[in-house]
């Protein structure tokens, strides 16, 4: 007992010296990246009269999870701080921040999901919105490198570069030549890192056709808006299923719901069937009501045999597919401030596999947000990728938009694949295996993006292995740097 | 105060700052629109009720009352009340009910029930006899609801016959696809989630939601029987009799269902059946459409205007 009452005192006189410069410069970063939040449109996408009552319910979403992503950051400052002053050896300090900075993004990809937590949550860490890796998705050379060890792998790169140089500039007494030669050992790293990808054994090429969109988020379409926007998709879906192997539809299209709002299950198949002679694919996403819950539905059609498979979306929207509690809340206290019913579909989580099988290819399937998880893009054995994508909720926005092909990029890269990026709200996209962007639409709207895709049987190294390796070396030197801070302590 | 929490302090002013201008940029974009047409006073909402009598001016119009008068009828009673307890809002009192009720299920099945136990069929020690007697009187209630769910008692025009000539046919088809496009396909689209909705509000303890739910399919009610008074008059080919018929017989069933969950209070069991039988008629109503092109095909006719029989034509292309 005493040694809790000690503990819990040495608790109580803990001052967080370090955490705020960390803190700080991640409410700064994460306000920035982050400030897609303000684009979610209350009063079309919830029914909310009340529009104060509506932004100020947006301010609670955005300063929570801003705080708390930011708090991440404090953490770093603070133990980082910590272990390199309890070094004698200043020349491996770079090490021991870069492994406590890996470890901290990891846990706040764990840490968001929490924040947001709602019915529809699935835990993991899957939110890694603002990870610095992805700031260096216009450099290919380093992006190449993320098959090997993934974005941690170059956050580790980033903060050891940066903690190096910030050592040489504060230091004195420090030799600069050692430092010096740390420093180049970067590129040494990442030219190795290429070189060790494995040659990709290609499959037949494939005529892939994207048809983007422009539906906005609404619980209830209006007739003439159902009739334009699905007349538009079925003209789209005509003029390119003559020449392509596989037709996608981005995420909220509703196609196949829609067109059985029309025809009966006969005349359903007959029309897939008149698309193209031969069997093409046709990927279409649905919210579909089910027994245990709505479910956002990827549905894959073969032409001329029906379903060919199935995918329910697994990392849920938060605001977009549910409410997470830090809405949910504050929502229910301003009821009465409201006209109507504060209204907006909950969705039920999938528990499938997010790859699906179609003649001789394994396709994985990401539907929006769940682009931004590595481990949901990582999982499983695949030759090619297919991003469903909408930004209706956010009306567009172009940081999120952003986020989302920066992410398309990495996850491309990490597992050696072609990935297709088909948008509602949003360009499309066609990135080769290396994260290069190699065709896009010229702007939002209802277009056609039509590319050939090469599917790829190799597994990079990232592809078998995932973030472990990683998250095990920097383990490793952050326990090393802790047992040197608590012998420098006892001393 | 010590620096460091000058500096804390000062960033929570600066978000506090962003969050301002967030709010003030995001509420100007949403009333520019309304600064650049020049609207000063926003006109009535569809949905607005602009007399406060429980009808909105969308219903007010479907009624044929006065949006700007809570009491068309000068009767004493508010247009929103008549409506919601099956009275007409057009026709002063006492004799302005609107439907004749039939015979309450729900107190049949409660009658049957009371008597079951009283007579001892409804005695559990006795398994066989207890199984047979909740069988019959649940059989009971099933026929009484799909009689009373397809009681002929709508009245309408008798069929007028037109010839068969190709003419007569194209005029038919564009005087009836003009009023599905219009009139009836736009409502059925969101409607099987809004009656849904309307339906579970009966369960509520707030009176003002169960009358809300009682004016929506009353409005609804007379919304179809409107439609089906227009559809009955349309001079029919001998050839499209069977979708003519098929039609109004859907139309019928949607009134009747629409009156029979208008008394769901009173009535919860013949209320639970209409919701059902009216989730089917959504499914039943939609194909008739391209029943109809696939027959417009067939006799080389004209396909009606309007982007609703493109799109059916263009779905329908090949097959």
């Amino acid at each position: 007992m005493d040694r809790v009452i000690k503990t819990y005192g040495k608790i109580v006189r803990l001052h967080p010296s370090g955490f705020w410069p960390g803190f700080i410069i991640g409410l700064v970063y994460f306000s920035y990246i982050f400030s897609w939040i303000w684009a979610v449109s209350p009063a079309n996408a919830f029914e909310i009269t009340n529009k104060p009552v509506g932004l100020f319910l947006i301010f609670v979403v955005f300063s929570i999870t801003v705080a708390t992503a930011a708090i991440f950051w404090g953490l770093f400052s603070f133990f980082g701080r910590r272990i390199v002053r309890g070094q004698t050896n200043q020349y491996i300090a770079p090490l021991y921040l870069a492994s406590v900075f890996v470890l901290v993004e990891y846990l706040r990809a764990w840490g968001m999901g929490l924040v947001w937590l709602g019915n529809g949550s699935f835990l993991g860490p899957h939110w890694t919105f603002g990870n610095p890796a992805y700031l260096l998705s216009f450099l290919p050379w380093i992006v190449k490198t993320s098959s090997v060890w993934g974005i941690y792998g170059i956050d580790f790169l980033i903060i050891f570069l940066l903690s190096s140089l910030a050592l040489g500039i504060k230091k004195e007494a420090i030799n600069r030549r050692i430092l010096l030669g740390e420093i180049l050992l970067i590129p040494i790293i990442l030219l190795t890192a290429n070189s060790i990808t494995p040659d990709k054994q290609q499959g037949t090429p494939l005529t892939v056709s994207v048809i983007q969109t422009e539906k906005p988020a609404k619980i209830n379409y209006s007739p003439e808006e159902l009739l334009t926007s699905f007349g538009q998709e079925n003209t789209l879906l005509k003029s390119v299923s003559k020449n392509s192997d596989i037709v996608i539809f981005p995420e909220t299209a509703n196609f196949s719901q829609t067109l059985s709002e029309f025809l009966n299950p006969t005349m359903v198949q007959k029309y897939f069937s008149s698309l193209n002679p031969k069997n093409i694919l046709v990927v279409d996403s649905n919210s579909i009501p089910e027994a245990d819950g709505l479910k956002s539905k990827v549905l894959f059609v073969d032409s001329q045999n029906g379903i060919a498979g199935t995918y329910d979306k697994k990392l849920l929207s938060p605001m977009g597919e549910f409410l997470p509690y830090i809405f949910k809340l504050p929502l229910s206290f301003f009821k009465s401030f409201n006209n109507n019913n504060f209204s907006t579909p909950e969705f039920t989580p999938g528990s499938g596999s997010n790859i699906v099988s179609s003649q001789d290819n394994r396709i994985k399937l990401l539907v929006c947000s769940d682009i931004v998880s590595p481990s949901l893009g990582q999982e499983g054995v695949f030759d090619f990728m297919i991003a469903l994508s909408s930004l209706g909720i956010f009306n567009g926005n172009n940081r999120i938009a952003n986020e989302m092909v920066d992410a398309a990029r990495f996850r491309a890269t990490e597992n050696g694949k072609y990935l297709i990026l088909a948008s509602n709200y949003n360009r499309s996209y066609i990135i080769n295996p290396d994260g290069q962007i190699e065709k896009s639409t010229p702007e939002n709207g209802y277009q056609i993006l039509t590319a050939s895709i090469v599917p790829n049987k190799t597994r990079t190294w990232y592809n078998r292995l995932g973030d472990l390796p990683i998250l095990l070396l920097s383990l490793a030197i952050f326990g090393l740097g802790f047992k040197n801070y608590l012998h420098a302590k006892q001393d | 105060m010590p620096n460091k929490i000058k500096i804390f302090f000062g960033f929570l002013v600066l978000i506090a700052l962003f969050s301002v201008y967030s709010v003030l940029s995001s509420l100007g974009s949403r009333y520019s629109s309304v600064a650049v047409i020049g609207m000063q006073t926003p006109l009535p909402t569809p949905d607005a009720d602009s007399d406060h009598d429980g009808l909105s001016n969308t219903q007010e119009m479907i009624w044929n009352t006065d949006p700007f008068n809570p009491d068309t009828d000068g009767d004493g009673f508010k247009d929103g009340e008549e409506v919601a307890s099956g009275h007409d809002p057009l026709k002063p009192g006492p004799n302005d009910i609107l439907l004749k009720s039939s015979s309450n299920i729900t107190d049949q099945v409660s009658t049957l029930m009371v008597s079951g136990l009283y007579a001892g069929a409804l005695d559990e020690s006795n398994p066989v006899k207890y199984n047979q007697a909740l069988s019959d009187i649940s059989d009971s209630a099933i026929i009484d609801s799909i009689k009373a769910l397809n009681s002929n008692n709508i009245s309408t025009s008798k069929t007028i016959v037109s010839s068969d000539s190709k003419e007569s046919q194209e005029k038919y088809t564009n005087t009836l696809g003009l009023i599905i496009q219009e009139e009836l396909w736009g409502p059925l689209i969101n409607e099987p989630r809004v009656s849904t909705e309307k339906f579970i509000a009966f369960n509520s303890d707030n009176k003002q939601k169960v009358a809300d739910s009682q004016i929506y399919f009353n409005t609804k009610a007379t919304y179809y029987k409107n439609i089906l008074n227009e559809v009955a008059v349309i001079p029919t080919p001998p050839s499209w009799a069977n979708v003519h018929q098929q039609i109004i017989g859907d139309l019928r069933q949607l009134i009747t269902s629409h009156q029979s969950l208008a008394q769901t209070d009173i009535d919860p069991i013949k209320g639970s059946a209409a919701l059902s039988n009216l989730m089917f008629l959504y499914q039943d109503v939609r194909p008739i459409l391209t029943t109809i092109i696939q027959k417009i095909k067939e006799n080389n006719l004209k396909t009606p205007d309007g982007a609703l029989w493109n799109l059916i034509v263009s779905l329908t292309n090949g097959q």
